[in-house]
């Protein structure tokens, strides 16, 4: 394993050099992997694995859109396709790849095939660290690990299909075999991940829901609507709140910070914004960490996700969360933003 | 009306990103005269016809619209609705935005084949204007000229490299354009497509339509055609009447190489000459691979290739042997491609189907990984996916991995094997220049040179000469003819019957899914 120093901190990673395909290939020579649900993440991982001649089956409800798909990508009925159920007592891995909430629901038909010596594989901590609400309580005599690529199934097979790979964490719940970690890695590099590092359940879920809650999603879009109003609240007109708010971060600033880092943007902006961001970044940073306390605490606690599950068992949930979306669809800042984007010369000079 | 100027270029310098071209030219397109432009790959043809819709900035000079009237200013581009545009390079755009859709669609997690043909279609409309009742009509005329009514509902992601040629002709020619810019329009069309191609567009040279078109081979040079442009070297080369212009002497020297004109029956057609006195000697082998050849290379049994209701391959039997170079001959839709890409994997219904490469039945345990190493490709879908900003030597070496792009180091011995390919396919220039500013032409040449660096056991070229120009697809084919006496076997795609190499020993011809012959060479053509 290589010791990698992030920052300071040494972390184990796996990579590919480390532990090559045809390791894989060894480990899991005698396993039949069971890919159940042809949704999200289920067509790359399985067609990946597949492709480094991995033996996997799919397991998927018959008469669905995501059947059809399988078809198409040369799943055989009977052969290698099967429904859920079926897929479940073939498999000897069984990749558990079901929305949180279809896992909760699907859970009770899975267990009776889930006998000594299985094992069960997640690509998301949700059921296992929340087990008390999704009922996912998986019996002792088997082993439990995860494989998370960061990345959407989508990448996952792209990058695949170059032959570069992309970056996945792994964690091992339950070891009843002696042999979990190399399982997990194995799978991890049939799936196409150019590197492995570790998490537990717990820490890949946490991280998840803090950060979508937090600045992938909740906090910058909090934030932005903050400054966008006050703009607005001192004459400035929507173009203008909106391009000094949104447009110049989308459209120039994050590339830069993608390919160089924060810190490279700090180093190299005008004397003026950089003064100003400096002295800022501070207190923005003071201001929410209060926030960011308490949201760790309710994902820690399990609140965040009682309200995930509770929510959508509610029957008139959807028609509140369309209203929702459309307040934040109908809102000035994201009717000026379209406006925006429409005039982006890229678009206004349209190609013969 | 008929001596009026129609396009004027007055001493016109362009700019691309990363130099100027075409300095200082000058050229005068009049109302009553139809062009066509030749040149070598990468010479700036397609460069100064994307000037024409303000496609590259003009760094000085003057260009002027004479057509648009008393009416336009000074510096003012042709309006949209007025230009229709077909290029090589808009497949790859297509393509690009096809995989951007793709991804908004896995990102909300729905399901969907994306943007149909039809829509493709219209397009070129719809970025000028909303969508007139009309315009219906003028769909089914255009539908029915180039016979693609059947791909109008299918996925533009779904139909072959020609079909989609196709495609983006009938979006050009649905807007009834004053200017019709065609770019290499017949590359990739089969023979009949071509045809009609032609015919459509010598009919509507004798209509109010303006006829720009970019040639690659003498016999696109259609009828009605009055005047040609050469292009070399980022320069305008020469200008005038055909027939002036078209000279067994002029085209040597504007392709570097010796070329004899004929002429028969109105269409022109170019002799390559004799093979060089010289010729040079492939690169070494860089492994001992190619030996290792197991009874059969390729074999696939009873094989059928079906998206819901539509058939692409049907009960397709077909071996490859040791020892033989197979030709794949066939119309556009034949099915060609799809069998290209089960062989490579590509196509996922392979596990679907009893394939059998190099000995080892698809599905059996072996990785792509595997198969890919004994195989080289070169075609122009892999350049369509080839979208890396890395430099052509990359490019080269990514050959050693079978990636598309780069993701280790090359050894210094497979340094040393891509200079050598280099040399050998005189590229040096190109090697150091990042490869998507390369011209279309230069990519392949570059994509031969990645296919053969790690000494495959079999070559698939899957219309190698696709746009490239005569001197380039003398090369090409001189280099494969080569490489099929080696212990490289090739497998050689294309629908022109008159480019089957002298290396080929069997012959199998495709169409709409079904072998219609396979054989020996001679027993089948």
């Amino acid at each position: 394993m290589a010791k990698i120093s992030f920052g300071g901190v040494v972390e184990d990673v796996v990579t590919r050099e480390e532990f090559p395909l045809s390791k894989a290939q060894q480990v899991l020579k005698n396993e039949r992997v069971a890919v159940l649900g042809y949704g999200v993440q289920g067509p790359g991982q399985s067609l990946n694995m597949r492709d480094n001649g991995i033996p996997v089956i799919v397991g998927q409800r018959k008469n669905t859109p995501s059947w059809d798909k399988a078809l198409k990508d040369g799943w055989v009925p009977g052969q290698t396709l099967f429904p859920l159920e079926e897929a479940s007592a073939k498999g000897t891995i069984i990749e558990y790849l079901l929305s949180d909430a279809g896992q909760k629901e699907f859970w009770p038909k899975l267990k009776p095939h889930l006998t000594e010596g299985k094992t069960l594989f997640f690509s998301h901590g949700f059921s296992i660290t929340y087990r008390d609400l999704s009922g996912v309580i998986p019996p002792k005599n088997l082993d439990v690990i995860l494989v998370a690529p960061k990345g959407s199934g989508l990448s996952l097979r792209r990058n695949f299909l170059e032959g570069s790979g992309i970056n996945s964490s792994y964690a091992i719940f339950q070891d009843y075999s002696g042999k979990a970690k190399e399982k997990t890695l194995a799978l991890g590099i049939a799936m196409g991940s150019g590197y492995l590092f570790p998490t537990t359940f717990e820490n890949e879920v946490f991280s998840d829901l803090v950060g979508e809650r937090g600045v992938l999603m909740g906090a910058i879009a909090g934030i932005m609507e903050a400054q966008y109003n006050e703009l607005r609240k001192h004459g400035h007109s929507p173009s203008e709140a909106f391009n000094e708010t949104v447009e110049e971060f989308t459209q120039s600033l994050i590339k830069l910070a993608a390919e160089k880092g924060m810190d490279w943007l700090y180093a190299n902006c005008s004397t003026t914004a950089q003064r100003g961001a400096l002295d800022w970044k501070g207190k923005f940073r003071d201001a929410v960490a209060p926030l960011f306390t308490r949201l760790y605490q309710r994902v820690a606690d399990g609140t965040e996700a009682k309200i995930v599950l509770e929510k959508n068992t509610q029957p008139d949930y959807r028609q509140k969360l369309d209203a929702e979306l459309a307040q934040m669809r109908n809102s000035e800042m994201w009717q000026a933003g379209e406006k925006v984007r429409e005039l982006r010369p890229e678009n206004w000079k349209k190609e013969a | 009306m008929s001596s009026q100027p129609f396009i004027t270029f007055d001493h016109v310098t362009l700019r691309l990103p990363n130099r100027l071209i075409l300095e200082d030219s000058s050229w005068r397109v009049r109302a009553d005269e139809q062009w066509a432009i030749l040149g070598p790959n990468g010479s700036g043809k397609t460069t100064l016809v994307r000037s024409l819709w303000g496609g590259v900035p003009l760094r000085s000079g003057k260009m002027a619209f004479d057509f648009l009237g008393s009416g336009s200013q000074d510096g003012d581009f042709p309006p949209l609705e007025a230009i229709g545009y077909v290029s090589l390079e808009m497949h790859q755009r297509l393509m690009e935005q096809e995989e951007l859709q793709e991804e908004f669609r896995a990102y909300a997690e729905k399901e969907g084949e994306g943007t149909t043909a039809r829509e493709v279609v219209f397009s070129g409309i719809l970025a000028s204007r909303p969508l007139r009742q009309e315009d219906e009509r003028r769909l089914s005329e255009v539908a029915q000229m180039l016979d693609i009514s059947p791909l109008l509902p299918r996925p533009i992601r779904s139909l072959s490299t020609g079909e989609t040629r196709k495609i983006i002709i009938a979006r050009a020619l649905m807007k009834s354009p004053r200017l019709l810019i065609l770019d290499e329009p017949f590359e990739g069309l089969d023979e009949k497509g071509r045809n009609i191609l032609a015919r459509s567009i010598n009919g509507l040279m004798t209509g109010p339509m303006r006829v720009i078109l970019v040639a690659h081979r003498l016999e696109e040079i259609i009828p009605n055609i009055t005047h040609v442009l050469l292009v070399k070297g980022g320069r305008l080369f020469l200008q005038g009447p055909k027939d002036a212009v078209l000279t067994s002497e002029n085209l040597s020297q504007l392709y570097g190489c010796s070329l004899r004109l004929g002429k028969d029956n109105g269409t022109y057609f170019l002799d390559y000459g004799e093979e060089e006195n010289t010729p040079k000697e492939l690169p070494g082998e860089y492994q001992e691979g190619p030996s290792e050849e197991s009874e059969g290379l390729i074999e696939i049994r009873d094989t059928t290739v079906r998206y819901g209701d539509l058939v692409v391959l049907d009960r397709v039997n077909w071996a490859m042997g040791r020892g033989e170079n197979w030709a794949i001959l066939g119309p556009n839709g034949a099915g060609k491609s799809t069998l290209v890409k089960l062989i490579l994997g590509e196509n996922l219904q392979a596990y679907a189907n009893p394939i059998f490469l190099f000995g080892q039945r698809k599905g059996s345990g072996e990785s792509i990984w595997d198969i890919k190493k004994r195989i080289g490709v070169v075609s122009a879908e892999l350049q369509v996916q080839y979208r890396k900003r890395i430099s052509a030597f990359e490019v080269i070496a990514s050959g050693f991995y079978d990636t598309i792009g780069l993701y280790q180091a090359p050894t210094s011995t497979q340094k040393e094997v891509v200079s050598r390919w280099v040399d050998f396919l005189d590229i040096k220039e190109l090697a150091k220049e990042p490869f998507n500013q390369l011209s279309f032409g230069q990519r392949r040449m570059i994509l031969l040179a990645r296919a053969m660096v790690k000494s495959p056991v079999l070559l698939i070229a899957d219309e190698p000469c696709h746009g490239l120009d005569v001197s380039n697809r003398i090369k090409i084919l001189r280099v494969l003819e080569k490489i099929g006496r080696t212990n490289t076997r090739l497998l050689y795609i294309t629908d022109r019957p008159e480019e089957i190499l002298k290396c080929i020993t069997h012959v199998m011809s495709l169409d709409r899914g079904k072998v219609v012959r396979q054989g020996r060479k001679e027993e089948v053509l």
